[in-house]
């Protein structure tokens, strides 16, 4: 193992201790790797030095409002459809269009699949002189 | 949102999220309560700016409370918390980029965007090393920024935040070996731009 296989198990060192023995082994026998570890840790050592505020003690109240508010809003952006929703009017609205399916299909069975207007007058012609 | 005597301690966080999708509202706010400190710390560094980072903080967990029905706990809650932070966090930002850019940041007054000073004086140092307590803060917050998105977000989520590689992986949708380079090369810029103040 090099120092450059090293390199980017240093961080691993630095957090929890957890790096492979081989990283823990070279490092130890490196000086250079040993001196980027140092650096590397006070680097992370001075960013400690940026904490974060404490927050707002307003911040659950608000966000408990506007929970409140989306759980309000909820049922009325889902209303336009809401009638789907009731039984009675799904199962009518499911009628009529099976009804208007099974009409469509029965008129259109009469006619010959590829008969212009002309052609399917002349073949009806035709069906009422032979019978 | 009620209280409830249910032990979520007891549960884990996506066990929470998923009582929370069956609108168990003391289980949302459980998680909120849990959450909200370290998410608007997160969300402080990413944009600098408390007022924002709370605002976005709102957002977050707005985000969560809507999506609480179609959660599905394939992943741990947190990387599901953070990857809508960053996602929001990282779209603000470009979102704002010319509205930021060119700012000059004083060290003498209250920071324009949070109506704070930059940060507090240490009563037990002089008035010298005080300012260059500052001024490090600042190159400090000044580098973290300048750092790409990903090794931003990286950085802070693993420094900061306490997160171990698989999650910021997770989190970032890196796969292991990439964050850890990602990492690598974010610190290793840090140190070459910090240098003078350790």
């Amino acid at each position: 193992m090099n120092c450059n296989d090293v390199r980017e198990n240093l961080i691993e060192l630095l957090t929890d201790g957890l790096a492979d023995p081989q990283t823990a082994a070279h490092v130890s026998q490196c000086a250079h790797c040993t001196e980027e570890l140092a650096s590397l840790r006070q680097t992370m050592a001075l960013m400690d030095d940026w904490e974060a505020p404490e927050p707002s003690p307003y911040f659950l109240t608000r966000l408990r409002a506007h929970v409140k508010e989306e759980r309000e809003k909820a049922p009325a952006a889902a209303g336009v459809f809401n009638w789907l929703r009731r039984p009675v009017l799904a199962v009518s609205l499911a009628t009529v269009l099976a009804a208007g399916g099974l009409m469509y299909r029965f008129i259109t069975m009469d006619r010959p699949a590829e008969a212009g207007p002309a052609r399917w007058q002349i073949s009806n012609l035709w069906t009422r002189t032979t019978t | 949102m009620a209280a409830s005597h249910v032990p979520y301690d007891s549960l884990s966080d996506a066990e929470v999220m998923l009582r929370a999708g069956t609108d168990e509202d003391a289980a949302f706010e459980y998680l909120a309560t849990k959450y909200h400190r370290p998410m608007i710390a997160f969300m402080y560094r990413m944009c600098r700016n408390q007022a924002l980072a709370e605002e976005l903080a709102q957002e977050v967990f707005l985000r969560v409370y809507r999506s609480r029905k179609t959660y599905a706990a394939e992943a741990k809650f947190t990387t599901w918390l953070y990857r809508i932070a960053t996602n929001l966090a990282v779209n603000h930002a470009r979102d704002h980029k010319v509205e930021r850019s060119g700012k000059v940041v004083s060290l003498d007054e209250p920071d324009d965007e949070s109506g704070t000073t930059l940060d507090v004086a240490d009563p037990t140092l002089n008035v010298e090393q005080n300012i260059l307590r500052r001024e490090r803060l600042q190159a400090i917050k000044k580098h973290v920024m300048a750092l790409p998105e990903k090794q931003r977000a990286a950085v802070l989520m693993h420094k900061y935040q306490g997160m171990d590689y698989r999650e910021i992986a997770d989190v970032l949708k890196l796969s292991e070996s990439a964050t850890k380079s990602l990492l690598f090369r974010a610190y290793e810029a840090l140190r070459e731009r910090l240098k003078e103040f350790v």
